[in-house]
């Protein structure tokens, strides 16, 4: 079915939405909350989750992409479900080591400081993001958005580990001078 | 100082534009391994051309350089760049050839097609802001050194020559559309509202770079200025044309040579009719790009200011029958590199590049549009 389609599905509140969202982007969620949680009873809760956002969500909401929209309900769902569990110790997954990897691209702290809205920042990583090479970009994403190994990407687009772990190196390292001359720091 | 924490960057990552979710979702690629077996007849040639200062008038240090001299070094980027296949996107890079063609099919579809391909396209559009910079920018005529690089166009390969005095730092804010990825680190963007390629932004590393459209590379085929017009320019119709802006040739400066030019003047054409003639003439004037050109070397026109001095720069003729042209186009484009000669019956370009001799009906065309008799 075309997202079109499903999105229909939920404005006519008809309980098919969730079946076609699960049929169609169910293993696309899952694999986005798995990577987070790394843990299967947890994933296939925030999946379940996310479709009832979604129903929440349209009507008023008519996303443009569907699958991302889903994806980000997911994401955020598994990073505060994350967040609530590790408060006392941090678990397996991916999301310990993107965290301190995600610290690199961060400058160091300046002298007068002020915290930084999101959406601000939202925006700066929208128009760095735009100045990465569509390959560079999409690694990134994967790493960073989806949470995926080195050893996934690697093997998706055909790299070796080295090379991803390379431009990902690169990336950080201009991710971290182009927040820096944006005046951010940690 | 703003500050944030790495939990922040990365919720606000998960917050990013979704079209670069989508494009970066697992599934979209798959490892189909193609090596580009091709790039490296392809890929970005440097030719670094090393001449003498050029001063006051660049114009005949160019014609001179590119006639006479043979300094021209060229390195060609040998790279075999593997590349993963793109399913998703439209531009998908499995071959640098395909890649270029699909985005060159018609640059006036260039928007609609951007709207369908998932390569991420900056917002900017702001294109009077980029035409702006380009008319602040330092005099290029303080530059000794001029680079070139061939990119493919469509089924050609075109040269480009960087454009001086464009900070590297300010262009990062007229960055358009992608374009094509060069290699790893290395991709070439439209500038911000462009979506044709007479410009073209170079992102080397963390270093911009504008270039701007000389000449299609002739081997074994010439091109015409109609190919210019729609692969370059994406000019399709004489409509598009808003219009011609004819001006003496400035070759001769001297006090002589600028009362002439004062005497012809500059006109400015934007009748139909007269946008119409001229853009059939063109539409298949052969050019040898920067091949030699013999059927034109001649003087094969007299007109009521020829005179018998062999030196046609002193004469003043070179100034009477030559008009410098720029067409504007309705997306605020300029073509702004061709010259009409008219003693010699063809057109020329800085650097050396002419075109066939033209029919003795097409120079009369011209002659008659111009006011040169």
């Amino acid at each position: 079915m075309e997202d079109g389609e499903i999105i229909a599905l939920y404005w006519a509140r008809s309980e098919s939405a969730i079946a076609e969202t699960a049929g169609k982007y169910g293993a696309y969620c899952r694999s986005i909350a798995y990577h987070i949680l790394c843990d299967a009873e947890d994933t296939e809760e925030c999946v379940n989750d996310t479709y009832l956002h979604a129903w929440n969500a349209m009507p008023p909401q008519r996303p443009s992409r569907l699958s991302a929209f889903l994806g980000k309900i997911t994401r955020n769902l598994s990073l505060d479900k994350y967040g609530y569990k590790m408060a006392a110790k941090r678990g397996g997954g991916q999301m310990p080591l993107v965290l301190d990897e995600l610290l690199e691209c961060i400058p160091v702290q300046g002298s007068v400081e002020q915290e930084l809205e999101d959406r601000e920042l939202v925006e700066l990583l929208n128009h760095f993001l735009a100045t990465l090479l569509p390959r560079n970009r999409n690694v990134f994403l994967r790493r960073y958005w989806y949470l995926n190994s080195v050893r996934e990407i690697a093997a998706d687009y055909g790299l070796g580990e080295s090379n991803v772990k390379m431009i990902l190196l690169r990336t950080r390292e201009k991710l971290r001078r182009y927040l820096e001359k944006e005046g951010i720091s940690l | 100082m703003k500050h944030i924490k790495e939990e922040q960057l990365l919720r606000a990552l998960g917050e990013v534009d979704e079209k670069y979710i989508a494009a970066a979702a697992p599934g979209m690629i798959h490892s189909a391994k193609k090596r580009w077996t091709r790039l490296a007849a392809m890929a970005a040639c440097l030719c670094v051309i090393v001449g003498a200062a050029m001063v006051a008038d660049p114009i005949s240090l160019w014609r001179s350089d590119q006639k006479n001299e043979t300094v021209a070094k060229q390195a060609v980027l040998e790279s075999e760049q593997e590349s993963p296949e793109e399913v998703q996107p439209q531009y998908a890079t499995s071959d640098w050839e395909d890649a270029v063609e699909e985005r060159t099919k018609s640059s006036k579809n260039a928007a609609t097609e951007d709207k369908k391909c998932t390569v991420p396209q900056i917002e900017a559009d702001d294109s009077a802001g980029f035409d702006a910079m380009l008319a602040n920018r330092g005099q290029e005529n303080t530059v000794d050194v001029a680079i070139y690089t061939q990119i493919p166009i469509g089924a050609r390969t075109a040269q480009y020559e960087q454009v001086h005095g464009v900070d590297s730092e300010e262009l990062r804010d007229y960055i358009g559309a992608f374009y094509l990825e060069e290699s790893e680190d290395t991709g070439w963007y439209y500038p911000a509202g462009k979506h044709n390629c007479k410009y073209l932004i170079r992102m080397e590393g963390e270093k911009w770079s504008l270039w701007v459209f000389r000449n299609f590379v002739v081997t074994d085929t010439t091109y015409t200025y109609g190919d210019v017009c729609r692969e370059i320019y994406g000019l399709e119709r004489a409509d598009q044309i808003v219009s011609i802006t004819a001006a003496p040739s400035t070759a001769n400066n001297t006090e002589f040579g600028q009362k002439i030019q004062t005497e012809i003047g500059t006109t400015v054409y934007d009748e139909l009719a007269d946008l119409e003639q001229f853009y059939a003439v063109i539409q298949d004037v052969c050019c040898y790009g920067e091949q030699e050109n013999n059927d034109s070397a001649e003087q094969r026109y007299t007109y009521s200011f020829s005179t018998e001095d062999p030196d046609k720069l002193s004469s003043g003729e070179a100034i009477y029958g030559v008009r410098d042209l720029t067409i504007l186009l309705e997306d605020g484009t300029t073509i702004d590199s061709w010259n009409y000669d008219a003693l010699r019956g063809c057109f020329y370009e800085f650097g050396g590049i002419e075109t066939e001799a033209l029919s003795e009906q097409q120079v009369q065309t011209l002659n008659a549009l111009f006011g040169i008799s």
